[in-house]
């Protein structure tokens, strides 16, 4: 496995887009009359983090913004981060919107299993965003603990 | 849902997350006290250091530091490990990848990466610190144990 290195602020600068868009859906979700308008935009997330999850979080297009936009107008990293978790964050994500958008297309008898997804993302985006808590790697502790996962 | 139910429903949930992010925040790092803890089995952690295997405890204390890959602040908290064993006489500091060792994971209860047990000089586990550490959280131990 290659082992590339990058800013630890990029996946938190798109975890901040992330969250605030979850609260966008979750706002939109809420009534029917916007219900659709929430599925499409849980679909264009579920394309995003499908970017991030197989081609990492560098090629996300959060992460050519912050790149492009952001990280010219900061310092310097102090130091940088092995890209894996973050990227595993992505496979967490994109596994969560891809529920999400199941139960939108499946029609609005299905909000509320829209609206745990969009929420479950939510707060994972949101602990990385604010608290920098890493919640994919205790998800994947988890799983190989219980022998889920090959590592 | 009539918008005012809604923006109430989107607060409650940037509430709920804020309050878990503050609990798991003020957990994090800190060290917690372990009375009559356990004696660590070197033999059953079979770590090595620079490529040879360790056995014996350090002279004073021993860091060991639970990590796994897919953990971004676990290579910060080697770093600043390392830099302390360095510092320090009679201090040895074991960098364990749980991912290699998931028996050890189960034995210790390690739920969290990074997670650190301070051993004094009998190898008995005397305190344990879930999370990234501080610098002064280390030496605050260190020195409980040294200068007993």
């Amino acid at each position: 496995m290659t082992q590339s290195k990058i800013d630890p602020r990029g996946p938190r600068f798109g975890a901040t887009i992330t969250s605030v868009l979850m609260l966008v859906v979750l706002f939109l979700a809420l009534d029917a009359s916007t219900y659709q308008v929430a599925v499409w935009l849980i679909a264009i997330n579920t394309a995003f983090f499908a970017i991030g999850a197989s081609l990492g979080n560098a090629k996300h297009p959060y992460g050519l913004i912050f790149k492009g936009l952001i990280r010219p107008l900061l310092q310097a990293p102090k130091e940088l981060e092995d890209s894996r978790p973050p990227k595993f964050a992505q496979l967490i994500g994109f596994i969560l919107s891809s529920l999400a958008l199941v139960f939108g297309l499946l029609g609005s008898d299905f909000q509320l299993g829209l609206i745990i997804c969009a929420s479950g993302i939510f707060f994972a985006a949101f602990l990385n965003s604010a608290f920098n808590y890493c919640v994919g790697c205790q998800i994947w502790l988890a799983l190989a603990r219980s022998n889920l996962i090959k590592v | 849902m009539p918008l005012d139910q809604r923006i109430l429903a989107l607060a409650g949930l940037v509430l709920m997350a804020s309050f878990i992010g503050f609990v798991l925040i003020s957990k994090s790092g800190k060290a917690r006290r372990i009375k009559n803890g356990e004696q660590v089995d070197l033999s059953e952690i079979r770590a090595t250091k620079g490529g040879n295997p360790v056995t014996k405890f350090g002279e004073k204390v021993t860091l060991l530091q639970f990590s796994s890959d897919f953990c971004s602040s676990c290579k910060q908290t080697s770093i600043l490990l390392e830099s302390i064993e360095k510092a320090h006489q009679g201090l040895l500091h074991i960098d364990l990848d749980i991912a290699e060792r998931l028996d050890l994971a189960k034995t210790f209860s390690i739920l969290t990466t990074p997670t650190i047990l301070i051993l004094n000089s009998r190898g008995e586990v005397v305190s344990r610190i879930v999370g990234a550490p501080k610098l002064a959280t280390i030496e605050a131990e260190i020195e409980r144990l040294v200068n007993k």
